[in-house]
């Protein structure tokens, strides 16, 4: 809780701050972009359940085999899905994310 | 309900009674290891961040499959078949907006309370006070619904006047929050979770035995019993608008405050998101097996059967066990039924204490100059304050049509929490006054559109017909709280804000 951002004295401490800005807004605009484009699949899969089971009803009754209805694939796809886009994504953080974020601390600090 | 058949049906006997003591014995001896690790107000709030993601993981899945997850949902497939499957595949979907998009930041910037990272971002007293309020009603909604689903199946199952059942259940809950904190909290969620999980998989494979280890079997039998309608969607949900806005609403359990809360038991980041995948293993594999659950109890029990014990069909997985495991297991069922009712209202009671200690008293009554002594005080009474008046609502609202509560708690947390969190962590322009207005219109509009749906005008004021035919306005009041608070934020935006977003991802990304 004792952060003082804007702080700098000098202009040495300026300059790395704003390469550091930069730094900044690139690693947390990847992020995003990651964060978001998982988070777009979520929603078109989800919401494409959504409409399926309410427009679709015929096509979601036709039976895949004995038992196994095209609804009832639907909705196991819905619940495996956000598990697959959850695992892609902690292991892009755990590999990429958690390294670009160490080296801005680095430079914070050095 | 029908009470002859809950006693012809649901014998619990004595293996209910012991399993369920074996319980409150084990997490009240969790509650005095904890309470003897308690110095701070950070060791109560949060249980010192130190707990793992496979600690943490466990109990956000718990956090989420209470007695809703465990008897609603298998009871609803069990009742309308597919159209119950909604509720399966929106909570793994929540929780993986959870994980993308908040967790991360909201552990960066915030302290004990999501209200301290709009706080951070934002810099208005006003939006922490509009926070607090919605997570404060968030935390009674939740203790009421809670305290009252208690009351009726502590009642069921064990025989106990609904206002006993309700006292006992809420004196328990005092004692591991004011005692034990967050640390016992979490340590009564991951033992349910874990014990519900071992139940699932059990009933489950139970069922799967009794159709030869074929899934395709499962269905079929279900159908067989109640027509292939069960396998397809359209026995519950009926409108397309109110599936989709009931599916968004639902999305909304990404904001709540307890679950957020969780993500300050972590020490950092990593460990959040890392804890948020253990939740969604746990949820994946969760509703797979509640599935099974529910279409077998559907074709072992019957739907007219389960009906028959409590119209709801919460009572579908305890007759299940009761069919395919005796007495016994019945009892076990029964036990962790009513132990998750206690995990969850502890949990949920603890944010609602931090809400209104720190949020409320510390940051906005004494500007942040409370001592550690007096935090500490002021928590403990705001434990006991917010527990005794759920016990008092619990007990007044018996008998009570609760489910414009869960209408509305769906609501607020999909339009009022939601929107402005995620503006707040992605949009450099968001205002204070943009906040504002967002979290208000999203409050608002959630109370005024629950009012005037049929869950209030019809169910509840007996009107022919209500003024909006919608029970789920999460399709009007979410998009409403969005698109106000980008407006106003635009026209209100000036440089500064814009220059301090930089600051909040440096902090977002790296902490502190």
């Amino acid at each position: 809780m004792s952060t003082q951002p804007g702080n700098s004295g000098n202009s040495v401490v300026a300059t790395t701050a704003a390469v550091n800005a930069e730094a900044i807004r690139v690693v947390a605009l990847r992020r995003s972009r990651v964060a978001w484009l998982l988070t777009v699949i979520l929603l078109v899969v989800y919401f494409a359940y959504l409409l399926l089971s309410s427009f679709a009803k015929g096509f979601m009754a036709i039976q895949v085999t004995s038992g196994i209805t095209v609804a009832i694939v639907v909705g196991f796809i819905t619940i495996i899905v956000p598990w697959i886009l959850a695992w892609i994504y902690l292991n892009w953080a755990n590999k990429h994310h958690d390294a670009a974020c160490d080296r801005i601390s680095r430079e914070k600090t050095s | 309900m029908n009470p002859q058949a809950a006693a012809g049906q649901l014998h619990t006997g004595n293996t209910a009674i012991v399993a369920f003591l074996v319980f409150v014995l084990v997490t009240l001896a969790v509650t005095y290891w904890a309470a003897r690790r308690m110095h701070s107000t950070e060791d109560y709030y949060v249980a010192g961040r130190n707990m793992s993601a496979l600690q943490n993981g466990l109990a956000v899945a718990g956090d989420f499959i209470g007695a809703a997850g465990f008897l609603g949902v298998s009871g609803l497939i069990a009742l309308a078949g597919y159209d119950g499957l909604i509720f399966c595949g929106s909570a793994v979907a929540a929780f993986l907006l959870m994980m993308l998009l908040l967790v991360e930041a909201v552990r960066n910037l915030g302290k004990y309370t999501f209200a301290d990272v709009l706080m951070y971002r934002l810099q208005s007293p006003t939006i922490r006070v509009l926070a607090a309020l919605s997570a404060l009603s968030l935390v009674m909604m939740f203790i009421i619904m809670q305290l009252v689903g208690a009351g009726s199946l502590v009642g069921l199952l064990f025989h106990i006047p609904y206002h006993i059942a309700v006292i006992i259940m809420g004196l328990i809950m005092l004692v591991y929050v004011l005692f034990g904190g967050m640390l016992a909290t979490t340590w009564v969620q991951i033992i349910k979770c874990v014990l519900m999980m071992i139940v699932a998989l059990v009933v489950a494979i139970m069922v799967l035995a009794a159709s030869g280890f074929h899934l395709g079997a499962v269905f079929n039998a279900a159908a067989a019993h109640n027509g292939v309608g069960v396998l397809a969607p359209g026995k519950f949900l009926t409108s397309p608008l109110e599936t989709i806005s009931l599916g968004l609403s639902l999305l909304g359990v990404a904001g709540l405050p307890h679950v957020l809360m969780r993500a300050y038991t972590v020490p950092d980041a990593r460990t959040a998101r890392r804890s948020l995948f253990v939740a969604i293993t746990v949820l994946t594999v969760f509703y797979f097996l509640i599935v099974i659950v529910g279409y077998g109890a559907m074709s072992i029990v019957g739907s007219g059967v389960i009906r028959g014990v409590e119209r709801g069909g919460n009572m579908a997985l305890p007759l299940l066990a009761n069919h395919l495991g005796g007495e016994a297991f019945l009892g076990f069922v029964a036990a962790i039924a009513v132990a998750t009712i206690l995990a969850n209202i502890s949990g949920v009671l603890i944010t609602g204490a931090a809400t209104l200690s720190h949020d409320i008293w510390v940051s906005l009554v004494r500007h942040g100059k409370a001592g550690p002594g007096e935090q500490m005080r002021v928590a403990k009474i705001a434990t006991v304050l917010l527990g005794l008046i759920g016990i008092v609502l619990g007990i007044l609202f018996r008998g009570q049509n609760l489910a414009f509560l869960v209408g509305l708690a769906n609501s607020v947390a999909v339009s009022a929490n939601l929107p402005v969190l995620i503006l707040a962590l992605f949009w450099r322009r968001l205002t204070a006054a943009g906040a504002i207005t967002g979290m208000v219109a999203g409050l608002g509009g959630s109370l005024l559109l629950i009012y005037l749906s049929p869950l209030i005008q019809v169910d509840i004021l007996h009107k022919a017909a209500p003024i909006i035919a919608l029970r789920n306005p999460g399709i009007i009041a979410c998009p409403l709280a969005f698109v106000l608070a980008i407006v106003v934020s635009l026209a209100t935006y000036k440089k500064a804000d814009g220059e301090r977003f930089t600051e909040i991802q440096r902090r977002m990304l790296i902490g502190a």
